[in-house]
């Protein structure tokens, strides 16, 4: 599964899946187009051939930028990974207007305006491919998340919305859907707090969290040519967490 | 050198399961080509073994419980079991009998069953099992029996899945949509060129394309996948630009 010469935008890809993703695809021969809102991070990021490009996906001049690094490398676009998102809790009741607003100003709205503007990119090379990050949690529900997830089912109803729109343009559209995995940002919780433990430890299937490598794997695969014939599906990369809590309540 | 990795693919004899067998004996697996047809099962060990790589005939009846058990008692360092091996056959509703229903779960189901169960006693951790399915498990008209049989492939894959996370063996399934082999070209209720009309990227899968879903589901790339039932049809399943 390589990815020499190609030209890959990844967001979010200076910390946790984003940056597992970013070194894999690197490793693989890509160019990767590293975008993150925080510059400081991206500059500590030690992977070989990078283009680090400091912006956010809430601002509409992101594409423009992108644009630039396209050209400037020789392009075309051969792969959109969108990454970035923000995560919270809270049931609807603790979800205010505005916590609404910017799950939906991030993890949709910023999504759709870089995905537009790839499909444009692809469509006049030819091809290419975008990988979602969608969630577990919009899949099957789960308590206290409320506006992220219903945030991560807009993107899931986004990427079948893609694949069939621009599939005939030779553009292939999927995502993945994460179960808890361990970053920077969850590490300490799925340490600390007793019951994350129990729920995304104990009772799942394979009795692990998951790692940002772990998810970077499928990105990649579902991104390159031996998945040429997949789009519009959402691969859950959960250690089979959704499908059934374990063990089961015989054994507990 | 390690002793190679074993893997096991039913029905390999041609199309999608010969393709399978290639692409994992390609990544270096000793693999045994399981088929019902001597000559199609040496005919892919002969590619295989053309190309470098290392395959063994296994001709038998999946439906055989001896059989069976003679071909894991022979096999060493199993990692990988694809139950590709299926019947398929058009039948209206109507015409349909009992023992249509039968003989497509005594095949489709319940042989898969029997090789599941022997393959994962003794099968470490680090073991995958991958099962193909098919898109038809959606719903699909003309052919309720084998569309049945491989929604339960879907139920079986998810509820192994549970039954053997604790011993490190992850269990998924491929759900392939319309894909361009022999048997589908020599089919005269179909017309290729209708089906590809109804492909949001215009084209079938192939065999491969098949393959590969299945060789990265087995590898340890996907070690935190499980339980899972990937649909490899091109977008075929989506809605709206699919008007026939």
């Amino acid at each position: 599964m390589t990815f020499e010469g190609k030209t890959v935008a990844i967001t979010g890809a200076a910390a946790g899946i984003g940056q597992a993703t970013t070194r894999l695809f690197a490793t693989r021969g890509a160019h990767v187009i590293a975008i993150d809102r925080d510059a400081e991070a991206l500059s500590r990021l030690d992977i070989k051939g990078i283009t680090p490009l400091q912006g956010d996906v809430t601002d509409p001049n992101l594409p423009a930028a992108l644009k630039a690094r396209i050209t400037a490398l020789g392009g075309p676009l051969a792969v959109l990974v969108n990454n970035a998102g923000i995560g919270g809790g809270g049931r609807m009741d603790q979800t205010s207007d505005d916590d609404l607003r910017s799950f939906f100003e991030i993890n949709v709205l910023g999504l759709f305006r870089l995905a537009r503007f790839a499909v444009t990119e692809m469509q006049t090379a030819g091809g290419g491919s975008i990988v979602n990050v969608a969630s577990i949690y919009a899949e099957v529900g789960a308590q206290n998340s409320a506006g992220y997830s219903t945030s991560k089912g807009a993107v899931a109803a986004l990427t079948r919305q893609m694949a069939t729109d621009y599939g005939h343009d030779g553009i292939r559209v999927n995502a993945v859907a994460p179960g808890l995995i361990e970053t920077p940002l969850t590490e300490e919780r799925i340490r600390t707090e007793k019951w994350r433990h129990k729920i995304f430890v104990e009772q799942c299937p394979l009795q692990r969290v998951g790692q940002p490598d772990d998810v970077a794997r499928a990105i990649a695969f579902l991104a390159s040519d031996e998945a040429a014939f997949i789009s519009g599906e959402i691969l859950r990369v959960d250690g089979g967490w959704a499908m059934g809590r374990f063990p089961r309540e015989a054994q507990l | 050198m390690a002793q190679a990795n074993t893997s096991i693919v039913t029905g390999a004899g041609a199309g999608i399961g010969r393709a399978i067998a290639q692409r994992l004996a390609q990544a270096g697996d000793n693999v045994l080509v399981v088929d019902l047809n001597t000559s199609r099962a040496d005919e892919t060990v002969a590619l295989i073994n053309e190309a470098g790589g290392r395959g063994q005939a296994a001709v038998l009846d999946i439906t055989d419980a001896a059989a069976l058990d003679a071909l894991i008692a022979e096999t060493r360092n199993l990692r990988c079991l694809v139950n590709n091996a299926g019947i398929f056959d058009v039948k209206s509703f109507d015409t349909l009998t009992a023992e249509d229903f039968r003989r497509m779960y005594e095949v489709n189901l319940v042989a898969l069953f029997g090789l599941c169960q022997r393959a994962a006693r003794v099968m470490g951790s680090g073991g995958a099992i991958v099962n193909i399915a098919s898109r038809a498990m959606l719903g699909a008209s003309q052919y309720i029996h084998y569309a049945t049989s491989k929604a339960a492939v879907g139920g079986f894959t998810r509820s192994l899945a549970l039954e053997l996370a604790p011993k490190g063996i992850t269990v998924n399934a491929v759900a392939p949509g319309v894909i361009e082999t022999d048997m589908l070209r020599a089919r005269s209720d179909t017309n290729l060129d209708a089906l590809r009309a109804m492909q949001p990227g215009g084209t079938l899968g192939t065999p491969d394309d098949i393959a590969a879903a299945v060789q990265f589901l087995a590898s340890p790339e996907a070690k935190f996948i499980t339980g899972q039932i990937l649909l490899v049809d091109g977008g075929r399943s989506l809605g709206g630009s699919l008007g026939i």
